[in-house]
This record gives C-alpha cells, sequence and structure tokens, in this order.
C-alpha cells in the first residue's frame, strides 16, 4: 500500500511534468482535478462510514472513550505550534510566519489562499508545507500506529484526518479510530480559518 | 465549511447504510458480506488514484514544481516539526489519561 502510493505521487509529479502538456488524458485530469478529487473522497468517505456501521460500536466507543477524545485534537494543534515557533529561529522568515504556515494543519487548500494577501512567498511556503503535511501524513501514519500508538497516528494528519488520510487510518489501526480520526479532524479543520488569519495579524 | 459537511454527510450515510446492513445480516434476512467483498479493492484503487492525481497537480503546475528545490527545505522544516510536536503532544495526552496503544480506555 505505502510502496503504491509513493509510486503513484512520484509517478503523478514525473507524468505531470513532462507530458501533461502533450497527453490529452493527462490534461484532462489536471483541468478537472478538484472535481476528481471530491468525486473520490466521496466514494472513500462513504465507504469508510459502511465499515463503521457495520462495526457497529461507534458510538459505544465514544461513550467509553467519552469526552476526553475532544482534547486529543487540541494537544495535537499545541504540539505542532509550539515545535513549529522552535525551529523559526532556524529559517529566514519570522515567527509569527512559521507558525501560521504551520497553523494550516495540512490543508494546503485552503492556508494558502488565507496567506496569499499577506505574501506571495509566505503562501506558496504554506502550500509545500502543508502538501508534504499530508503527503507525509500518508507514509508515516502506518509506522506510527505500528511503533507508538493508534492514536498518536491521527496527530499526522492534522485537519486531513477527517478525510484524505481517514480511510489509510482505518485500514492501520482500527475501525474504532475512525471516530478519534473524524473528531480530531472536524475541530482541526474548524480552527484553520479562525488561527491562521489571526496568527499573522499579530 | 460547506465540502467539510458534504464530505461528513457521506461518513454518516454510509454508517446508517452498514448499520443497516449488520442488522440484516443478523435476521440472516441475506448474507451481505458476501455482496461487498469489493469495498476494500474499490478503496486501495481510489486512494492511489487520488494520491496520483495530486502528484500530477503539483508536477503540472510548473511554479510549484520549480519552487520545490528552494523553498521546499523550509516547507521540510517546518512540517516535520510540526508533525512531530502533534505526535509527541498526543503521545502524552494518551499516556496521562490512560488509553493504551490501540486507543481503548484502560480502567484501573
Amino acid at each position: 500500500m505505502t510502496k503504491a502510493i509513493v509510486l503513484a505521487v512520484v509517478a503523478g509529479m514525473v507524468l505531470g511534468r513532462f507530458c501533461a502538456a502533450d497527453v490529452a488524458a493527462l490534461g484532462w485530469i489536471v483541468e478537472n482535478s478538484g472535481t476528481l478529487i471530491t468525486a473520490g473522497l466521496c466514494l472513500l468517505l462513504f465507504f469508510v462510514g459502511l465499515d463503521m456501521g457495520k462495526d457497529g460500536t461507534v458510538f459505544s466507543d465514544i461513550k467509553k472513550a467519552g469526552l476526553w477524545i475532544l482534547l486529543f485534537p487540541f494537544a495535537g494543534m499545541a504540539g505542532t505550534l509550539l515545535f513549529a515557533a522552535a525551529v523559526s529561529i532556524l529559517l529566514p522568515y519570522s515567527l509569527k510566519e512559521v507558525v501560521a504556515i504551520a497553523a494550516g494543519f495540512g490543508w494546503y487548500s485552503l492556508a494558502p489562499i488565507l496567506l496569499a494577501e499577506y505574501s506571495p512567498i509566505i503562501s506558496a511556503v504554506c502550500f509545500l508545507a502543508n502538501v508534504m503535511r499530508e503527503l507525509l501524513a500518508i507514509l508515516l501514519i502506518p509506522l506510527v500506529a505500528k511503533r507508538l500508538g493508534y492514536i498518536e497516528s491521527v496527530a499526522l494528519a492534522g485537519a486531513a484526518a477527517m478525510d484524505t488520510c481517514l480511510p489509510i487510518t482505518v485500514k492501520y489501526t482500527h475501525e474504532r479510530i475512525a471516530v478519534y480520526s473524524v473528531c480530531s479532524g472536524v475541530i482541526t479543520s474548524l480552527a484553520v480559518p479562525v488561527i491562521v488569519p489571526f496568527l499573522i495579524s499579530l | 465549511m460547506l465540502y467539510t459537511l458534504k464530505l461528513l454527510s457521506l461518513v454518516v450515510l454510509g454508517t446508517i447504510a452498514g448499520a443497516w446492513i449488520k442488522k440484516a445480516e443478523a435476521k440472516k434476512e441475506a448474507d451481505w458480506s458476501k455482496l461487498f467483498f469489493w469495498t476494500g479493492k474499490v478503496q486501495t484503487v481510489a486512494v492511489v488514484f487520488l494520491i496520483f492525481v495530486l502528484g500530477l497537480e503539483i508536477g503540472a503546475d510548473p511554479q510549484v514544481f520549480e519552487s520545490l528545490g528552494t523553498i521546499g527545505i523550509a516547507a521540510l522544516v517546518i512540517t516535520a516539526a510540526g508533525m512531530s510536536g502533534g505526535v509527541l503532544l498526543m503521545h502524552l495526552l494518551r499516556r496521562a489519561l490512560k488509553f493504551d496503544r490501540e486507543g481503548v480506555k484502560t480502567d484501573d
């Protein structure tokens, strides 16, 4: 699975760079990538729900885990912002710029737009950083789930925990973790359009 | 926001469908598991395709592709630090709340 994902990303980048302009089918995919990604996500998410429903223990799991479940995304966000702040001394950007970039939490289609007016360069770094977050999350979820714990693997994905990374998390952990992943993804996603503009306005 | 809600509603729809299938199975109305053996394969193919499209997008945008080297390192440093911090704090919280490695609350 991980091999297939790495191959898919590399193949996509190489084909996009050298062939998208010449091969009509690839050009069509690039032009309609937004629609395709939405359609693919819809399909995946429906199946994730189907598995959760068939498992049938979602609500008893939330009950058992209790309201604690809501604390995890806040720990994930705080950790991300703190560590990003720490490495800002290594980078040619200011503290608030680095922390605002990290506060995209992997939502690369929204966070760079929130920063576009502030600075095109910061916006570009934000795009790359958050694309990387999603890609790295996909690659690292199996490893972190195995070595550290199932809940920790949810922290990797940030905002993507409820969509792109949800099927991967469920595949490498347990249907039970889907509840953590969705809760974490929703709370983190809601935070992005609030925290990013706030940080950059400081 | 509306997009997020749309996606979430699909998870809910799936859950309802799944619960309904489980009920039907319990009543032995039908052996639904035989009808749904292909869902795992569809999921794998869909994930790989989505990732391929993301790669295609990056490769096809010359500005983004060329900037990969220069600002890429800064982006990688921010992301690596942010992800490590998130995992670390989540790990500490999980242990403080006494959840086991598989995310089950252990009562002592």
